[in-house]
């Protein structure tokens, strides 16, 4: 006869997990939030619950893995330092190259997280315009962060509100980092059809 | 919405391969197989998590029957590749999870199995018997003694 095994010693050996699944997940749920663009019944799931999103497609999220969702904000644009190498094919240009230099470079990772403005402004030899505010996260196996698409915002109630909008709440919406900065929109995702 | 699965699956599906081939590129090849079944007839699973890892098993199994005649003792006995990493952590944690991962290899094949599908994979013993064709019952026994025999030697941990 064996005993019960002790619940912390389960928990223990659990904590350890299988190579690449914070990366696998990673893709994942990038490739859950593009689908999300015109589908506002995953996006609004995904905005919600991301764990709740990605078991509804059978994907299981570790207990002790945080998932954090971006929503697009007017005035406002968030970044995220993936755990993966980068492909040049997803990014807009710049985006690519502040974020391959962030992951390769853990010094420029630190700065364009504690000052992104500057590190992006000196790296790509540019001025940011003053009315955008900027955030910059990075995944880790504990906590993957991801941008959702813009042009997919619901109202308080659930409800898409896509369809329902003024022309002036589109304008500001789309307006706050697509317009001002084209490359940054969508934390500076290429958009790609839903797949 | 099954290749986002697939996507997510993976190296849970290594894993799993791994505990029946030797090396990491004939796991990525048995996955690949694997996936490619669950894709032609995964349709129809109501469950399509357990499913994939179900038919990811059966292609290393039929992996290992291409490979040679396999017996009970041959499954037993099937090699594990040591010097490669299953399992990831904090750099902090890497003598620990060296540790609990050549333990883990140290298992015999019909724990080590039941041990990387409820551990890694989250599924119920249910699911488990279901998956590897013994009851509900044999699949928590043998997860007790396998997590036992754990136990005892990740003692100094």
């Amino acid at each position: 006869m064996v005993d019960e095994v002790p619940v912390q010693f389960t928990e223990f050996v659990a904590s350890f997990r299988p190579a690449g699944e914070a990366a696998a997940l990673e893709r994942a749920l990038q490739r859950l939030a593009e689908n999300s663009a015109g589908n506002p019944v995953l996006y609004t799931a995904l905005r919600d619950s991301p764990r709740r999103a990605l078991q509804s497609v059978g994907v299981v999220v570790p207990m002790r893995t945080r998932i954090v969702c971006h929503r697009p904000r007017p005035g406002h644009c968030d970044l995220v330092i993936p755990l993966e190498e980068l492909s040049p094919a997803d990014w807009t240009p710049q985006v690519f190259t502040v974020l391959r230099r962030a992951v390769s470079d853990a010094g420029f990772a630190a700065r364009l997280l504690a000052e992104p403005r500057s590190a992006i402004e000196d790296l790509l030899g540019l001025r940011l315009p003053s009315t955008v505010d900027l955030a910059v996260w990075k995944n880790r196996a504990e906590e993957l962060h991801v941008v959702l698409p813009e042009g997919e915002e619901t109202t308080d109630s659930g409800e898409t509100s896509d369809s329902e909008l003024s022309d002036a709440e589109l304008e500001l919406v789309a307006g706050g980092t697509a317009r001002a900065i084209p490359w940054l929109a969508c934390g500076g995702r290429k958009k790609r059809s839903a797949s | 919405m099954q290749p986002l699965l697939c996507v997510a699956m993976q190296p849970l599906l290594r894993l799993i391969a791994r505990q029946y081939v030797g090396s990491a590129s004939d796991a990525d090849d048995v996955v690949q197989q694997g996936v490619v079944r669950f894709l032609q007839y995964g349709g129809k699973a109501d469950d399509g998590r357990a499913y994939l890892a179900t038919c990811v098993r059966n292609a290393a199994l039929d992996f290992l029957k291409g490979k040679k005649k396999y017996t009970a003792v041959d499954l037993a006995n099937s090699e594990v590749d040591a010097g490669s990493d299953w399992l990831e952590c904090p750099l902090e944690l890497q003598e620990r999870r060296s540790a609990v991962e050549s333990a883990v290899k140290e298992l015999p094949l019909e724990q080590r199995e039941v041990v990387t599908l409820k551990i890694w994979g989250e599924f119920t013993f249910a699911e488990i018997g279901e998956m590897t064709g013994v009851s509900l019952n044999t699949a928590a026994s043998r997860f007790r003694y396998a997590m036992s025999t754990l136990q005892n030697k990740l003692r100094e941990l």
